[in-house]
C-alpha cells in the first residue's frame, strides 16, 4: 500500500498542532523551544511531501534552508536560556515580562 | 590608465578609512601627514593618468569603464562608472593637486587642535566625494558625489561644533544644498522618463530627441543643483556663512572642490544644454547679476574671509557666464586658475589670522606688511591674479570669458561683456581694499599687541604653511601662460573635444583688446581702492553715511537675501506654528483639562497598552488565533 499525500499532510497537521499547543501551554523556555522545533519540522514534512508529489527538488531545498535557520534560531534560544540560568533567573516565560507596556 | 583613475579615487577613501579606524593610535601630527601623503599619491596617480591620456591620439581621449552594476532592469542600468576624458583629467588635477597643498597647509594650521584626526578624515572624505562626482560616468553616480560633497561640507563647516554660529552655518549650507540636490534629482528623473537612460553617453546620444521644452525643463532643474552647489543667486546665501569653518576648509570649498561642481556640471552636460539655448542665456544673466552683486557686497564687508568668500561667488559667476556663452573651455580655464589664486588668498588670509591669534576682522588688522613680507608678497600676486591684471593667470582666464562674450556679439554677449568689465572694476576695488586694510595703513591697537610677539616666536608660519603658499603663488602668476591669445592654446585645444557642437572662442585680436581693457579697468579699480583705503581717511565713512547710505545699507545687509528668506520661509512657519499652538490647540480643545492634542493622544495610548502585557504566550495565542481565523475565512470563501 502506497502512502498518499493526505497521510503526510495529516501527520504534519497533528505535529503542528502538538507543537502549537506546547508553545501556548508550556511555560518553560526549553519546552517552548522544543515545541517550536516540532512545528518547524511539521512544515518541513509538508514541504518535502509536496516536493515529492510535484517531482521537483525545490521544496526539499527549502526544507534544508528551514533546518539551517532553525538551527541558528535554537542556538540563540538556548544561549538565552543558558544566560538566564547563569543569572539565576526564573525559567518561566510568564514571569519574564519586563517588556510589558 | 583607467587603473590610475581608480587608484586616484580609492586613495582618499582609504585615507578616511585609516583615519577613522586607526586614528586614535596615530600621533596627532601623524594624521595630517598620512592624509597629506595620501593626497600626494592621488595627485601623482592623477598626473600620470593625465600624461597617459595626453599621449593618446586625440580621438581616443575619452575612456569609460564600469566597475560593477548597481541596478539593472530591462535596458536600464546604473553602474559605478568612470568617464575619463580631458575635462575629468583636468578636474582631477585641480582637486588632488590644490587639495594636496591645502592638506599640507592644514598640518600647520590645525596644529594644537584636539580634533586633528577627525579634521583630516573629513578633509579626505571631502576630496573623495568630489572625485566621485568628477569621475562619474552617469548621472546617478554624479548625484551620489553631489550629496557626499554636501555632507562633507556640512561636517567641515560645523567642525568647531561648540560654536553656535558654526553649527548654524553648517545647517544653512546643508539645507541650501539639499534644495539643489532635489532639483538635480528631479532633473535626472525627468531625463530618465524622457530618454530612458541616465548614462552620459546615452543622454548625449539621444539629446536631440528631446523637444526644446523638454530639454529646457531638464536643464533648468540641473541648473538648480548647479546654483546651490556653486553658490549663485538665488541659492548663494550659505557661502559667506560657511566662513565659520577652519580656514583650510574655506580654501578647499572655494578652490578645489564644491563650488566648482556647478560649473563642472554645466560644462559636462553641454551636449544637453546645447538644446536649451534659453537656459544658457539664463545662466549668463544669473552670472552677470551675481558677479556684480557679489563684487559690490565684497567692497563693504569687514571680515577678511567673508570678503574673499564674496569674491569667490563673483568669480564663479564669471565661470557661469563663460559656460553660459558656450565658451566651456574658458569657464573651465577660469575655474583652473581660480583654484590657484583663491587657495592662495585663503591661505594668505589663514597666515594673517594665525598671526593675529584667530582675529578675522579687518578693522583689527593693518600694517601687517612689515611683519609678514612673504605673505604680503604672495597675497599681492594672488590679488593681481584675481583682479585680472595682464600677465597674471586670472587675467588670461577672465579675458578669455569676456573675449568670448565679445565674440558672441548678441544682446546677451554685450550684457556679459559690459557686466564683466564692471565686475572687473569692482574686483580691483575690493581686492586691493582688502590688501590695503590688512597690510598697509597704520597697525590697529589689537594687531600691535598680538602680532609682534607671535611672529617673533615662530615667524610668519611653519614651513608647512608657507611652502604651499609659494607653490600656489607660482601657479597664480604663471598658469595663464598656458593660453596666451594667438600664441599658446593649451587649454582651448585640450578642452575643445568635450563639446561635440563646438565652443565659442574669441579671435586673438578680440582677446588682446579685452585684455587691454580688462587690465585698464582693473588698474582703475586698484587706483580707486588706493585713493579710498591706502591711507586713513574718512572718505569711505563719509560716503557710507552720506550720499551712498542706502546702497551701503543694502550691501552691508548682503542685498537683503537673508531677510527675504526669513520673511518667505522662517516667519510663515513660525506664525503657523504659533497659530496652531495658541489658537487651534487652546480654543478647539478647550474642554480638555490641559494641552488638548497631548491629552487625546495619551488617552488612546493608555487604552491599547493592555495588549502589551509582556507574556510571550499571549502573543503566540494572538498569532495562532489570527492565522486560524484567516485560514477559516479563506475556507469559507472557498478560494
Amino acid at each position: 500500500m502506497s502512502v498518499g499525500i493526505p497521510m503526510f499532510l495529516g501527520v504534519s497537521a497533528i505535529l503542528f498542532t502538538i507543537g502549537l499547543i506546547g508553545v501556548l501551554l508550556r511555560r518553560s523556555p526549553l519546552t517552548v523551544l522544543l515545541s517550536l522545533e516540532i512545528m518547524l519540522n511539521s512544515v518541513n514534512l509538508t514541504l518535502v511531501a509536496f516536493s515529492r508529489q510535484v517531482g521537483g527538488s525545490d521544496g526539499q531545498v527549502f526544507a534544508l534552508v528551514v533546518m539551517g535557520i532553525a538551527a541558528a534560531e535554537v542556538v540563540v534560544g538556548l544561549g538565552l536560556v543558558v544566560a538566564m540560568t547563569r543569572r539565576s533567573m526564573v525559567l518561566d516565560t510568564d514571569e519574564l515580562r519586563t517588556l510589558n507596556g | 590608465m583607467t587603473e590610475l583613475v581608480w587608484i586616484t579615487l580609492a586613495l582618499p577613501l582609504l585615507g578616511v578609512a585609516l583615519l577613522a579606524i586607526f586614528g586614535n593610535k596615530l600621533p596627532a601630527r601623524g594624521a595630517g601627514l598620512l592624509a597629506s601623503l595620501i593626497m600626494l599619491a592621488a595627485f601623482g596617480a592623477a598626473t600620470v593618468a593625465l600624461i597617459l591620456l595626453a599621449s593618446k591620439p586625440e580621438d581616443q581621449r575619452q575612456v569609460t569603464e564600469t566597475a560593477w552594476t548597481w541596478l539593472s532592469a530591462g535596458d536600464f542600468r546604473v553602474g559605478f562608472d568612470i568617464w575619463f576624458d580631458q575635462l575629468t583629467a583636468l578636474m582631477l588635477m585641480v582637486v588632488t593637486g590644490v587639495g594636496f597643498l591645502i592638506h599640507i597647509f592644514s598640518i600647520g594650521y590645525m596644529k594644537g587642535d584636539t580634533q586633528e584626526r577627525r579634521f583630516f578624515a573629513y578633509m579626505n572624505m571631502f576630496v573623495f566625494s568630489m572625485l566621485v562626482l568628477v569621475v562619474s560616468g552617469n548621472l546617478v553616480q554624479l548625484l551620489i558625489g553631489w550629496g557626499l560633497v554636501g555632507l562633507s561640507s556640512y561636517l567641515l563647516i560645523g567642525f568647531w561644533h561648540h560654536k553656535t554660529s558654526a553649527v548654524k552655518a553648517a545647517k544653512k549650507a546643508f539645507i541650501m544644498n539639499a534644495i539643489g540636490d532635489v532639483g538635480l534629482a528631479i532633473g535626472i528623473f525627468l531625463l530618465f522618463v524622457d530618454l530612458g537612460t541616465v548614462s552620459y553617453s546615452g543622454v548625449f546620444a539621444s539629446a536631440d530627441k528631446l523637444s526644446e521644452t523638454q530639454a529646457s525643463i531638464a536643464c533648468l532643474l540641473l541648473l538648480v543643483g548647479a546654483l546651490a552647489k556653486s553658490a549663485q543667486i538665488p541659492l548663494h546665501t550659505w557661502l559667506p556663512d560657511a566662513m565659520e569653518g577652519p580656514t583650510p576648509v574655506s580654501a578647499l570649498i572655494h578652490a578645489a572642490t564644491m563650488v566648482t561642481a556647478g560649473v563642472y556640471l554645466i560644462a559636462r552636460m553641454n551636449p544637453l544644454f546645447f538644446y536649451a539655448p534659453k537656459v544658457l542665456d539664463l545662466i549668463v544673466i544669473i552670472g552677470v547679476v551675481g558677479l556684480l552683486m557679489a563684487g559690490a557686497i565684497a567692497i563693504v564687508q569687514t571680515d577678511i574671509k567673508r570678503i574673499i568668500a564674496f569674491s569667490t561667488m563673483s568669480q564663479i559667476a564669471y565661470m557661469f557666464v563663460g559656460v553660459g556663452l558656450s565658451a566651456y573651455w574658458a569657464g573651465i580655464f577660469h575655474l583652473f586658475t581660480h583654484a590657484f589664486f583663491k587657495a592662495l588668498l585663503f591661505m594668505g588670509a589663514g597666515l594673517v589670522i594665525h598671526a593675529l591669534n584667530g582675529e578675522q576682522d579687518t578693522r583689527n588688522m593693518g600694517g601687517m606688511r612689515k611683519l609678514m613680507p612673504k605673505t604680503y608678497f604672495c597675497f599681492i600676486i594672488g590679488g593681481l591674479a584675481l583682479t585680472g591684471i595682464f600677465p597674471f593667470s586670472g587675467g588670461f582666464s577672465k579675458d578669455a570669458i569676456l573675449g568670448a562674450a565679445l565674440h558672441v556679439d548678441s544682446t546677451i554677449g554685450w550684457i556679459a561683456y559690459v557686466g564683466g568689465l564692471l565686475g572687473a572694476l569692482m574686483t580691483g576695488i575690493y581686492t586691493f581694499r582688502l590688501i590695503f586694510l590688512v597690510f598697509h595703513r597704520r597697525m590697529s591697537p589689537y594687531a600691535e599687541k598680538v602680532a609682534p610677539p607671535l611672529i617673533k616666536h615662530h615667524g610668519e608660519g611653519p614651513s608647512s604653511m608657507l611652502w604651499p603658499v609659494y607653490i600656489l603663488a607660482l601657479g597664480a602668476a604663471f598658469l595663464g601662460l598656458l593660453q596666451i591669445p594667438g600664441v599658446t592654446h593649451v587649454m582651448s585645444s585640450w578642452l575643445e573635444p568635450i563639446s561635440p557642437y563646438g565652443m565659442v572662442e574669441a579671435t586673438a585680436s578680440q582677446e588682446w583688446l579685452t585684455t587691454l581693457i580688462g587690465t585698464l579697468v582693473g588698474v582703475i579699480g586698484i587706483i580707486v581702492a588706493a585713493h579710498l583705503y591706502l591711507r586713513e581717511n574718512d572718505a569711505p565713512e563719509r560716503i557710507r553715511l552720506g550720499r551712498g547710505r542706502l546702497i551701503a545699507h543694502a550691501l552691508e545687509r548682503r542685498c537683503y537675501w537673508d531677510n527675504l528668506y526669513e520673511w518667505m520661509f522662517e516667519r510663515p512657519v513660525q506664525w503657523a506654528a504659533s497659530f496652531l499652538n495658541r489658537d487651534v490647540d487652546a480654543t478647539a480643545f478647550r474642554w480638555l483639562p490641559t494641552d488638548g492634542v497631548g491629552t487625546i493622544t495619551a488617552f488612546f495610548g493608555r487604552s491599547v497598552v493592555v495588549l502589551q502585557n509582556g507574556i510571550v504566550r499571549s502573543y503566540a495565542l494572538v498569532f495562532a488565533v489570527g492565522i486560524a481565523g484567516f485560514l477559516l475565512f479563506l475556507l469559507v470563501r472557498g478560494t
